[in-house]
């Protein structure tokens, strides 16, 4: 997802969200980095698209790392498999990244990175429908859901744009997060 | 008489890091170097690793660029340095499941692992959360809870729950709830192989970053020192000090048997020596008949 015309620096202020604490945060004035509104050069449609690609990307992030979480649970024996979240939200959170997709305008350059978030979508929810089948417990079809989960992985990891806080990994608060603000002084 | 060897072993670094992140309130306090190790603990006819760093290929650009992590190498280069291959490595223990300390574990391909279960099902639960609640997920990769799946499908993932004695033997594994994460796990050492043990050294993993988190000046509130916990917590900052507290108890309050892995002044401690490739090896203690390796 190359050619964002944009203030560089939006995308990054946008996405990093400091603990309240953080003295980087304490160095800037005016609204948060979250609150940051786009630069006015900014290419609108580019910048929707962004927003809502950013949801389901990082939805969809999450969603990998719920199933297969369960999936460990129920192959290694968990005993709290039962008390975490049940499928349904998890088919619920899944609808709600369907609706993200089905109604983000793309703009005809970024065709492609909508297509790659589709197949994802489409590789997570068929995991989804093996984990319905076997259920929390059930044993047998782990291979098969975790390669789905797998592949949706790698469409993500392919198509990551830390510029647009697209990244498998949420490193905004993380142990090394507060170093970029020393690294850029 | 020892059983067995323990190295902190360096892997990479931030060379200007705000101290605020590591001490809890210290703001203002300028950078440290903060560097990212993992610790080989080798005797009984074991060689076991206390987490296993994360791997470049998937996100290093990303850290480099943005957060000045650089000099990142291999834990193929990094082990040799003490002599040892990623392959003899036959445990490893995983004290959380941030991208740093989990993320590499398809480069020990004999291991068996050992986490905190509640690691697991806590972030299953964060992950299912709404998005306004990511923040929780902080620094954790789901592709490292699928590489986690790949190895409990091989059998080779034990859910640890709580304590576990003798992981192996004289090598024994406590969990700190809600703390650093939610099932975060510290590992201690008997080197002596004694219940009572008058040599226990304790691998933190990240519930303490620094010497200060466990001995802070408490100058201002009139006593010599105070636990001081790390800046991140998922959990609590009260839970961070609560294992403090058990940590050292099992040390029998001699501090420098805690071992921060993020502490650049282990070298003020303990003998050590900088690599070809530039990075650091503290030797924390030698089996006995071990040559040293520093
Ligand atoms: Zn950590």
């Amino acid at each position: 997802m190359a050619d964002f015309r944009t203030d560089p620096g939006f995308l990054d202020r946008a996405v990093t969200i400091h603990r309240a604490d953080c003295e980087a945060l304490a160095r800037t004035s005016g609204p948060s980095p979250a609150e940051t509104p786009p630069s006015p050069d900014l290419d609108e449609a580019v910048a929707a698209y962004v927003l809502a690609a950013r949801r389901a990307y990082d939805g969809m992030r999450r969603q990998i790392g719920h199933l297969a979480g369960l999936l460990i649970l129920a192959e290694a024996g968990g005993r709290e498999v039962l008390a975490v979240a049940a499928l349904s939200d998890a088919r619920e959170k899944w609808d709600a990244i369907e609706a993200v997709l089905e109604t983000a305008r793309t703009p005809p350059r970024l065709d492609h990175h909508r297509e790659s978030l589709r197949l994802a979508h489409h590789l997570i929810g068929t995991a989804l429908s093996a984990f319905d089948q076997i259920g929390l417990r059930g044993k047998g079809a782990g291979p098969a859901i975790s390669a789905q989960l797998n592949g949706a992985y790698r469409i993500l990891q392919g198509i990551a744009e830390p510029r647009a806080g697209m990244t498998m990994v949420d490193f905004s608060h993380a142990c090394c997060s507060c170093a970029q603000h020393a690294n850029r002084r | 008489m020892a059983d067995y060897s323990i190295w902190v072993l360096e892997y990479s670094y931030v060379k200007d890091y705000h101290k605020s992140g590591v001490l809890y309130g210290a703001h203002n306090q300028g950078y440290v170097k903060l560097p990212y190790c993992y610790v080989l603990i080798k005797g009984n006819g074991h060689t076991a690793m206390v987490d296993v760093g994360y791997n470049d290929k998937d996100y290093g650009k990303h850290l480099a660029d943005k957060f000045g992590v650089e000099n990142w190498h291999s834990p193929k280069e990094v082990l040799a340095g003490v002599g040892v291959s990623p392959e003899e490595v036959d445990t490893v223990f995983v004290t959380h499941s941030h991208f740093d300390h989990f993320g590499n574990v398809e480069a020990f391909p004999n291991a068996h692992f050992y986490i905190q279960e509640r690691e697991i099902s806590k972030n299953v639960w964060a992950m299912a959360l709404p998005d306004r609640m990511r923040w929780m997920m902080t620094a954790v990769d789901p592709g490292d809870i699928l590489r986690g799946v790949g190895l409990a499908q091989q059998k080779r993932l034990t859910m640890v729950d709580g304590s576990l004695e003798d992981a192996l033997p004289g090598i024994d594994l406590h969990a700190a709830v809600d703390s650093h994460t939610y099932g975060s796990m510290w590992v201690t050492v008997r080197n002596d192989g004694k219940k009572q043990s008058s040599d226990t050294w304790v691998l933190a993993g990240d519930l303490v970053y620094v010497f200060e988190n466990v001995e802070g000046s408490g100058s201002a509130v009139d006593v010599d020192t105070l636990y001081v916990p790390v800046g991140l917590a998922a959990g609590s900052q009260t839970n961070l000090v609560l294992a403090t507290e058990e940590m050292m108890k099992q040390t029998g309050y001699e501090a420098r048997r805690v071992i921060p892995i993020h502490e650049e002044r282990l070298k003020d401690t303990f003998p050590c020596r900088i690599t070809e490739d530039g990075l650091r090896i503290s030797e924390i203690c030698l089996a006995d008949g071990e040559s040293s390796k520093v």
